[in-house]
Order: structure tokens, then sequence, then C-alpha cells
């Protein structure tokens, strides 16, 4: 008797975090994204230990030479080693990838709790701005706000945002549409606390899972944008190193030395999918009903 | 049925309004003034004068504006400052090229999506599941543009099955589709299959079990037709992806498509043309939502209620 009120009683050990953490590391792919994705982090920090050579080194007698020990993944059309290049271009895509899904949460979160939160005329005007932003497809509108902006590595960021912050906005609508008529946040109106208290205190918490979540799945998207945008030559400059911009110089000399344009796409792949089995894996998680 | 139609019409107008004045927008956000883009910067201020009268743009920019959305509706885009020609006749010159390419792969991505989602939700959880899943993970990942490249050697240049480069017959056409249908394909196998796990799920799947049909005659004669109501919708959201995706492969294989046309427009600053092109192809994209909602309410009468 003692024993089942002690087991109805939820100790530490067995609060939401653990559990969440305990589904989480049970998924072998989640575990296998969480090493790539490690790895990819590693190298983005440590670029100028494991680079073979600067990035920007030329050495033309040795232009493009097939894989070898001296050059893993072998070198470009003025010489430069390919792996070096990718070591450093992980920073590029990282810092991309982050500060434009940053951007994007930041306008979605704000654009999105005022919609829901307030509802009429300021939800309808959100709205449609959401689904204006819907109707242009990513790599578009990003290549168009480019244009007008000019290519660089933050203009890219904001690029990216312009077309990716909707996809936030809309679930945090959603979740503050539904929330904000819970018990817990009419309790909290009757107290008076103030609209951007009960906003920030009261819903904001309740309502970060599918944030998250999403989160974890808009940075590869990001990351791929970037790339194509590179590879177009509207993205990071030279010679600055990005995945996309190494592609772009490799195309002209895919069929010489297919190895440039080879081993940049196989670690987008890599990368891409080690966030894709985090992110699912975390919405596992976080959310067992969404569990297919 | 019609005034669901209508109703979902009039919720373009605010889209369509957005879009406009994105687009609009551009020319006067880019960076220098629009007339150097015209003429060279040694000419006099009365010269420069003259061509801002004459392209109207010494008015107020509202106004600019309006004329711009007049002029859009009667089909007429703007002249193209390089090639000298209306950019409405350079994009009615391309966009059969893209829509080639768009069509074809979306038949391709959903004649590999469909029955591999299907096949993965009926064997949920074995060995044919997750290997399809896996796929689906890898494809999703790749970059269309990187995949068209690898494809362009092994098949054009290794093989040479296919040709390098150009546009005219299947054989031009075939390598590109394949390469944004196969990425396609990879999420959308994914939704299929989710919407199929919902439809096995219901009570009139369990009826149809119970009353002693055979597993094969409950997944085709009952399931799969409503699973697929879904799928309908997914077709009008990816037309978006696909004509993302149709840019860069245009330039992977050279077709002379409108995202080629569009890139080249931008790195050499033809804005008219980037412009005609970006309203092109977000109509298209709006359109082709339109059409999927419409056709999703058609075979789903419960959406016309909401």
């Amino acid at each position: 008797m003692m024993e089942e009120v002690a087991q109805a009683v939820p100790d530490k050990s067995d609060s939401g975090f653990s559990e969440f953490k305990r589904r989480l590391f049970r998924n072998r792919a989640a575990i296998f994204g969480v090493i790539i994705l490690s790895l990819m982090f590693l190298c983005a920090v440590f670029a100028p230990w494991l680079a073979l050579s600067d990035y920007a080194r030329q050495d033309l007698p040795s232009m493009l030479q097939a894989p070898s020990w001296g050059h893993p993944f072998g070198t470009d059309e003025f010489g430069r080693d390919i792996f070096s290049r990718i070591v450093y271009g992980a920073r590029v895509s990282l810092v991309v990838g982050f500060l434009a899904v940053g951007i994007s949460l930041a306008i979605g979160l704000l654009l999105g709790s005022l919609a829901g939160y307030f509802g009429g005329f300021v939800d309808h005007g959100i709205c449609a701005l959401i689904d204006i932003a819907w109707a242009f497809p990513m790599t578009l509108l990003a290549i168009a706000i480019i244009a007008i902006l000019g290519p660089s590595l933050f203009n890219v960021c904001l690029a990216i945002a312009a077309s990716s912050w909707a996809a936030f906005a809309r679930i945090v609508r959603g979740q503050f549409l539904s929330l904000k008529s819970q018990e817990f946040v009419e309790a909290a109106r009757i107290l008076g606390f103030s609209d951007g208290r009960i906003i920030l205190r009261h819903i904001f918490p309740n309502a970060i899972a599918p944030v998250v979540v999403l989160t974890t799945l808009e940075v590869p998207k990001a990351i791929i944008v970037e790339a194509t945008l590179s590879f177009l030559g509207l993205g990071v400059q030279p010679p600055i190193p990005s995945w996309g911009s190494i592609m772009s110089s490799g195309r002209s000399f895919l069929f010489e030395a297919p190895w440039i344009t080879l081993f940049p796409g196989l670690m987008i792949v890599l990368v891409v999918m080690g966030f894709n089995l985090f992110g699912d894996a975390l919405r596992d998680s976080l959310d067992p009903r969404l569990r297919n | 049925m019609l005034r669901y139609a209508i109703k979902r019409i009039f919720l373009l107008i605010p889209i369509l309004l957005g879009m406009t004045i994105i687009v609009f927008s551009m020319l006067h956000l880019a960076p220098g003034d629009p007339i150097d883009l015209v003429v060279g910067p040694n000419v006099t201020p009365e010269v420069r004068e003259n061509i801002r009268h004459q392209y109207g743009l010494d008015r107020p920019v509202a106004i600019q504006y309006v004329s711009f959305v007049k002029r859009l509706l009667r089909g007429d885009l703007g002249q193209s400052i390089l090639q000298h020609k209306p950019v409405a006749e350079i994009i009615l010159e391309k966009f059969p090229v893209t829509l080639e390419l768009g069509l074809t792969s979306l038949v391709i991505s959903f004649l590999i999506a469909v029955p591999i989602g299907i096949k993965a939700a009926v064997k949920r959880n074995t060995v044919t599941d997750y290997a399809s899943m896996s796929l689906s993970l890898v494809g999703m990942s790749m970059p269309t543009f990187w995949f068209g490249l690898m494809l362009l050697y092994l098949f054009a240049y290794k093989l040479r099955l296919f040709p390098i480069s150009g546009y005219g017959t299947w054989r031009h056409l075939f390598l590109p589709a394949l390469a944004i249908g196969i990425t396609d394909a990879a999420l959308t196998a994914r939704m299929v299959r989710s919407s199929m796990l919902e439809v096995i799920r219901q009570d009139y799947i369990r009826t149809a079990h119970s009353k002693g049909l055979s597993k094969k005659a409950v997944i085709n004669r009952h399931a799969l037709k409503n699973a697929l109501i879904p799928i309908i919708t997914l077709l009008g959201l990816r037309i978006g992806w696909i004509m993302g995706g149709s840019v860069v492969v245009e330039i992977v294989f050279t077709r002379p498509g409108l995202g080629r046309m569009m890139v080249e427009a931008i790195l050499s600053r033809d804005y008219p043309v980037v412009q005609g092109g970006m309203v092109v192809l977000t109509a298209a994209i709006i359109l082709g939502n339109l059409l999927a909602d419409v056709l999703y309410a058609v075979v789903d009468p419960r959406i016309k209620l909401r």
C-alpha cells in the first residue's frame, strides 16, 4: 500500500525533463544525429587546427589533383586544398543556419504571439502577411532579396529569414490561440497582470516545445538555401569558402575534377541529415502524440 | 462549390496586392538611381531629368505603384534594359521550358512517392518501412542542384546516356526532371506515409477489416482513396518548391528557362526582367495553390463547411 502511494507521487528523478531526455536518447537515430552535429560544431570551432593548409593558399603546380593522402578531398583549379576549404566552410554554413533562423525566430515569435494573443484586426493583418510570405518560394524570394541588397553573408541571412519567419509565426499563433483561453491564463488576467507579463511569463513557456522542434528543422533548410545562393554566385563572396561557393567553382571542372563538387555536397547531406534526425526525434520525445 | 471557389479567389486579392508591392519595391529599394541602369553616368542632368520624366519616376511613389499595377493588369511587364525587348515577350518564350520541367518533375515525384509512402505505412515498423524512410531522409537532405550535378556527371558524362546540356527532346528533359523529382519525392513519400497511417487508424477501416475483407481489399478500396485526399493539397504546395528547384537546376543543365533568365537578370541588374519573372512565378504558385484548394473541396465536401 505504502509503495503504491510512493509510486503515485512523482519524485524528482521522474520530472518532465528527465522523461524527455530518456525518450530522446533511447532513440538511436537521435544519437546518430547528435554525433553528426557535434562533429560539425567541432569542425567549425577548430577549423584552423583541423585544416591541412590555409583555405586561401594557392599552389598552382598541384591544381585539380584527385584525392590523395596529401589532399584527402583533392585540390581545386588554384591548387587549394578542398578538405581545408570544407572545414572552414562549416563555419559559414553554421553561422548562416543559426543567424538566419535566429532572425526568423525573433520575427515569428513577435508577430505570432501578437496575432494569437490579441486576435481581431491585428490577427487579420498578420495572417495576411504570413500568407504573402508563404506565397513566395523560399529560394526565389531569397534570390530576389539578394538582387536588391547585394550578396553578403548577412544579407543571405536576411533573405532566408524573409521567407522562413512565416513558419514560426504560424505555429506560435496557433499555440497562443489554444493557450490563451485556458484557465491558468484567465487566472493570471484576473490577478491583474499586464498583457506583456502574461505573454512572456505564462503563455510563452507553454508554447515553446513546437517552436524548438521547428527551429531544428528550419536550420537545415537555411543551410541548403545558403548553399544554393552561394552556388549561384549570390551568396557569400570569395575568398571566404562556403560549401555552395566551392561547388560553384567545381561546376566548371565537373568532368575533370568531380571531387570539388562531390565532397562539399556530401557534407551538406550529412549535416542536413543530422539536423533532421535530431529534429524528428526531438518532436517525438517532446510530443509523443505526433509520433507516427 | 462555386461559392467556395469565389470565396477563395477573393481571399487571394490581399496576397496578390502584397506580392505586387514587394515586386514593385524591388526597383526602388535597389541601391543607386534606377536611371543609372538605363543610361551611363556621363549624361547631363537635363537628359537624366528627361528620362526620369519619360519613365514616370518623377511622380509620387504611390502613383507610380498604381500605374505599375495597371500595366500589370494589361499584361505589360515593362522593357528589358539589356535586351531592348518587352519583358512579357521574353517570359512567354521561356515559360514553356520551365513549365515542362516542373510538370515532368511533379509526375516523377508522385510516381515514386505515392507507392513508397503507402507501402511504408502498410508495412509500418518493418524493414521495408525503415529502409524507405531512411532513403527518404537522404533524399530530403540533398541540395537539388548538387544531386543534378552528380546525375550529370554519372549519366551524361561517364555513361553517355543523356546529353550534357541543352533543350528540346525528352532526353534533355529527363535528368533535370529526375533531379527535382527524386529530391521532391523524398519529402512527399513521408507525407503520403503519415496520411496513410492516419487513415488506417479510422473506424471505417476497422469495420472493413472486421467484415472479413482481405487486407489488400481494405487498403486498395477503402484506405487508399481517403489517404490520397490530403495529397492533393500537397500537390499545390509542392509547386512552389518545384519552381524554386527548377531555377537552380536550369542553371546546372543550361536550360533556357525562367530560372536561368532570372539569375542572369539579377547578375546583370536588369530589374524589369527580374520583376517580370517574380510576378509570373509567384502568380503560377498562387494559382496552383488555389487549384489544389478547390480540387480538395471537390473530393472532400467537408472542407466547404469550414
